[in-house]
């Protein structure tokens, strides 16, 4: 599995060695530093650890987390260390399957819910809507496969399906009918079906009205503004129009290593980090697209098949939300680079130019390796 | 259950992505790939100059400037208004347009080049500007010929389109200036007029004090010499948009300088329609030895119809044409009556086909009975008196009188009018007259200059004194203008009258008798064309 990571890094620094050569020195030396960690994340982790570090863990990311407000400007995504910008919401993606390792949520469901409903503001806060959504993704599926109760699960989801379908009567009365069957055939407890269906019916009734007579239009604009800041800084239209273009134009074998139109005159934005998928299938066309894609799903795959042969459900979990991060980085960026989603900002993993997020890949990597070479030993 | 449900998701996932990849790159790949290469390649057309056209000694009567237009290549807003500011700072002022000094100053600075593209650049020119308008026409702003020849022949004057294909990149600028490619314009077709714009230019100089005015100036084999039609404009005022002044003036109704008064100008002939009585009558049976007196006026119906001036006594119809005389005209309308008149002259080509192949010709009108009718509800019984001497309601264009005079001249044969060399004439117009007729007709003109008693005795008298032995013959005309006490003042002749080569027809509007300023005008032409053409 290291080889297949190995292969996109590489594949990854070849093509923002196209886009900028100095970049591409960093993303190696980044890489270097990956493994240097991987491997002594694989040498001396042990799960006895978790315990002790947990803790201290959890007050040092909030105090990162905080801390980038102070120095960052604008998005306080990062912290700027000199030689490198830690982002230290990218921590998060090590501290989560550590949380979920010790707690299980169900039995420690106001305490575990609290720390990531902290770690949720404060990344939103940042903003990072991008990142927030995929710990509300992982954490959620989480909660699916521990006993959390399914009756607040379903409320979570319909509440906040509730604010998006308010907007559409149709799709407000379908997610409601969808509401009704799936309460009808939970048999739940009268009171949640009762709080469920009166939250869904409030909040679909008062978003609509809030956001069109409370709010003054300046207001909306900076919610939107808030929730989507990369709107703002580029029109996404074009952002997104520029990537198709850039995915289409490679057509079956590619532009040639380097040669890709969009990418080479800087049509294409952000090409070395959220679209280097798209400007690796202008690159390379659809064997490199096809390639890159194939590869991303073996290894989830792979990561996925751990969950089959681990008995412990702490392990199960602890490996799980590993995985999740994978998947949302897979599903999201490659959507945005299609047009599929609203641009977020989210980058690829392995692939995309970036230190923070490329050392917690191969740290989250080689702590997969060692569970699977300490517990699956068959 | 819960395991299958997590490998559902990354898995769907994976396939709708292949299917996006296949129908992005497979399918629409080609498409893609165009709008890739269009976002890269920057496409500047380059309009095409436009053919010359020359006159029939070579001088160049619409052709071009070569200017050289710079455009800046930048999204740089700093970038852009240092180089309007440098730009300026070389011509005083700003402009795309840069001239031959700047562009030698600017192709020396290396470091300005990076951003600019060099684009040949034709406007029309009209050297001889206010001589030629209304024959050479004009352009509109978009370079496309609105109005006369530069109208007619615009597909094949116009030329091909060429491109500049720039390599650039997202900020505007150029990727590699080596790369730039010039596809450049085909010049449009030249055309070789058979004006002559020294005459035209002589013209001009001998009409300075009248304020309208038409000269066609023609050779017996059809081509046109000179087509002069006063109020004159700038033809190219309206490439550069017209001021208010401008717009006042060219839509000035009683003026109509953009009007070419030669082809749509029409004009009720005068005395000079006597031509077509005297044609018609003849050729209807009479005797062309009748003699009349004249007393000046004859009383027809309850009207009296006047002379210009008391005769005496016509010996014949020679003389009735040399001395213009009104009566013996009232007397042969009577004799032929409308309906015979006027369905001759419907079977005169000159006055019934187009002549020419500008859009804006005006074909001559000739009333008929049924004409009459519609207009009056019965036909006045003067009417044919009115049409006999040139009155009334016929009327004719400048160029259908030339060739009217030119087929007499011919003997009864003229070929349509040529206006440009390679030009495929079609057929002759024929008279439907008899040679007889014709050579009466004829030997009258010659006396309308050349009798004792001539209309227009001042040529003959002004060729003695100048000393050439040639022979002119012509008629002489005013015709009555509605709107103004001074008739039209017309004159139309060949010469010489042996051998025809030159048919001079003009018309001074408001201006007098015919014999009072068209003829001068007319001998001072003739004398321009013997001194040019005839004595080299």
């Amino acid at each position: 599995m290291v080889v297949i990571a190995l292969l996109l890094s590489i594949v990854g620094i070849l093509e923002i060695w196209t886009i900028n050569k100095e970049l591409a020195y960093k993303q190696f030396i980044f890489l270097l530093f990956s493994l240097l960690f991987g491997y002594l994340v694989y040498r001396f982790f042990k799960l006895a650890y978790i315990r002790t570090l947990i803790f201290p863990f959890f007050i040092s990311l909030i105090f990162l987390l905080i801390l980038t407000h102070i120095t960052g400007e604008g998005v306080n995504r990062w912290i700027n260390l000199k030689f490198f910008n830690l982002q230290p919401s990218e921590l998060i993606r090590v501290f989560l399957p550590f949380l979920f390792f010790y707690y299980e949520p169900s039995e420690n469901f106001y305490k575990v819910s609290s720390i990531i409903l902290i770690l949720l503001v404060l990344v939103l806060f940042q903003p990072d809507l991008g990142f927030a959504i995929a710990i509300a993704f992982v954490s959620y599926i989480v909660y699916f496969y521990s006993n959390v109760n399914r009756n607040f699960l379903i409320f979570i989801a319909f509440s906040i399906i509730a604010i998006f379908s308010s907007f559409n009567i149709l799709s407000f009365i379908l997610s409601l009918f969808i509401l009704i069957t799936i309460l009808y055939y939970m048999k739940s407890r009268w009171y949640w079906t009762l709080i469920t269906m009166l939250t869904f019916l409030t909040i679909g009734i008062i978003t609509p009205v809030i956001w069109y007579n409370v709010l003054k239009p300046y207001q909306r604009v900076r919610i939107i503004a808030f929730l989507n800041p990369e709107i703002y800084r580029q029109s996404e239209a074009y952002q997104v129009y520029q990537s198709q273009i850039a995915i289409g134009s490679g057509k079956f074998f590619g532009n040639g290593y380097g040669e890709g139109i969009q990418k080479k005159y800087g049509f294409l934005p952000e090409a070395h980090t959220d679209f280097i998928f798209a400007s690796i299938c202008e690159d390379f066309g659809f064997i490199g697209g096809f390639s890159v894609i194939t590869l991303v799903f073996i290894l989830i795959l792979w990561c996925l098949s751990m969950l089959y042969r681990i008995e412990d459900l702490a392990l199960k979990r602890f490996v799980l939300s590993i995985t999740l991060f994978f998947v949302y980085s897979f599903i999201v960026n490659i959507s945005v680079n299609f047009g599929l989603m609203p641009t977020k900002g989210y980058p690829l993993l392995f692939i995309s130019y970036g230190g923070s997020h490329l050392i917690v890949d191969y740290i989250s990597l080689f702590l997969l390796i060692w569970v699977k070479n300490k517990y699956l030993k068959t | 259950m819960k395991n299958f449900f997590i490998l559902f998701i990354p898995s769907i996932f994976y396939v709708i992505f292949v299917f996006k990849l296949f129908e992005f790159q497979i399918l629409k790949g080609n498409e893609y790939r165009n709008k890739s290469l269009s976002n890269h390649f920057y496409r500047i057309s380059i309009k095409p100059a436009r053919g010359n056209i020359y006159d029939r000694n070579g001088k160049i009567l619409a052709g071009n400037t070569t200017n050289t237009k710079i455009f800046i290549l930048s999204k740089n807003q700093d970038i852009l208004r240092e180089y309007v500011s440098y730009i300026s700072s070389l011509n005083g002022y700003y402009s795309e347009l840069v001239d031959y000094k700047s562009f030698s100053t600017l192709v020396s600075r290396k470091d300005i080049l990076e951003n600019i593209v060099f684009i040949p650049f034709a406007e029309r020119v009209y050297p001889y500007g206010e001589l030629t308008p209304h024959i050479v026409g004009y352009v509109n702003m978009e370079g496309n010929g609105v109005s006369g020849f530069e109208r007619v022949f615009n597909d094949s004057l116009i030329g091909t389109k060429g491109d500049v294909i720039i390599p650039i990149d997202a900020k505007l600028n150029i990727t590699d200036r080596s790369k730039i490619v010039y596809n450049f314009p085909t010049k449009g077709k030249d055309y070789i007029l058979t004006i002559d714009i020294d005459l035209h230019k002589f013209i001009d100089s001998i009409l300075l004090n009248y304020e309208k005015a038409v000269v066609v100036v023609m050779k017996a084999n059809g081509e046109v010499l000179a087509m002069y039609s006063k109020p004159k404009f700038n033809p190219e005022m309206f490439q550069r948009g017209l001021t208010t002044a401008e717009w006042n003036y060219v839509n000035d109704k009683d003026l109509a300088p953009l009007v070419n008064r030669a082809i749509s100008g029409l004009y009720p002939p005068g005395s000079v329609g006597k031509l077509l009585t005297t044609l018609i009558a003849l050729e209807s049976g009479w005797n062309w030895k009748t003699s009349m007196p004249c007393q000046g006026a004859v009383a027809y119906g309850n009207h009296i119809f006047n002379d210009w001036s008391v005769h005496y006594y016509i010996s014949d119809i020679k003389e009735a044409l040399e001395v213009s005389c009104n009566v013996y005209y009232y007397r042969l309308g009577r004799f032929l009556g409308l309906v015979r008149f006027t369905s001759f002259l419907k079977k005169i080509d000159i006055f019934n086909k187009k002549l020419t192949f500008f859009p804006d010709e005006n074909i001559s009108f000739i009333p008929d009975s049924a004409w009459y009718m519609k207009n009056y509800r019965f036909i006045p019984g003067g009417a044919v008196l009115n049409l006999a001497i040139g009155q009334g309601e016929l009327l004719l264009t400048p160029l259908a009188i030339a060739m009217l005079t030119g087929a007499i001249a011919n003997s009864g044969k003229m070929p349509y009018p040529k206006f440009y060399f390679g030009q495929e004439i079609k057929d002759t117009l024929k008279l439907p007259f008899s040679d007889s007729t014709l050579n009466i007709t004829k030997m009258a003109m010659l006396q309308v200059v050349k009798g004792p008693r001539a209309t227009a005795g001042y040529i003959n008298w002004k060729l003695y004194i100048d000393g050439f032995s040639i022979n002119v013959a012509g008629k002489t005309g005013s015709s009555e203008n509605p709107h103004n006490k001074k008739t039209h003042s017309l004159f139309t002749a060949f010469a010489p009258y042996e051998k025809p080569e030159f048919i001079i027809t003009a018309v001074v509007e408001t201006a007098g008798h015919g014999s009072a300023v068209a003829v001068p005008v007319v001998y001072e032409i003739l004398k321009w064309l013997l001194l040019h053409y005839y004595y080299q």
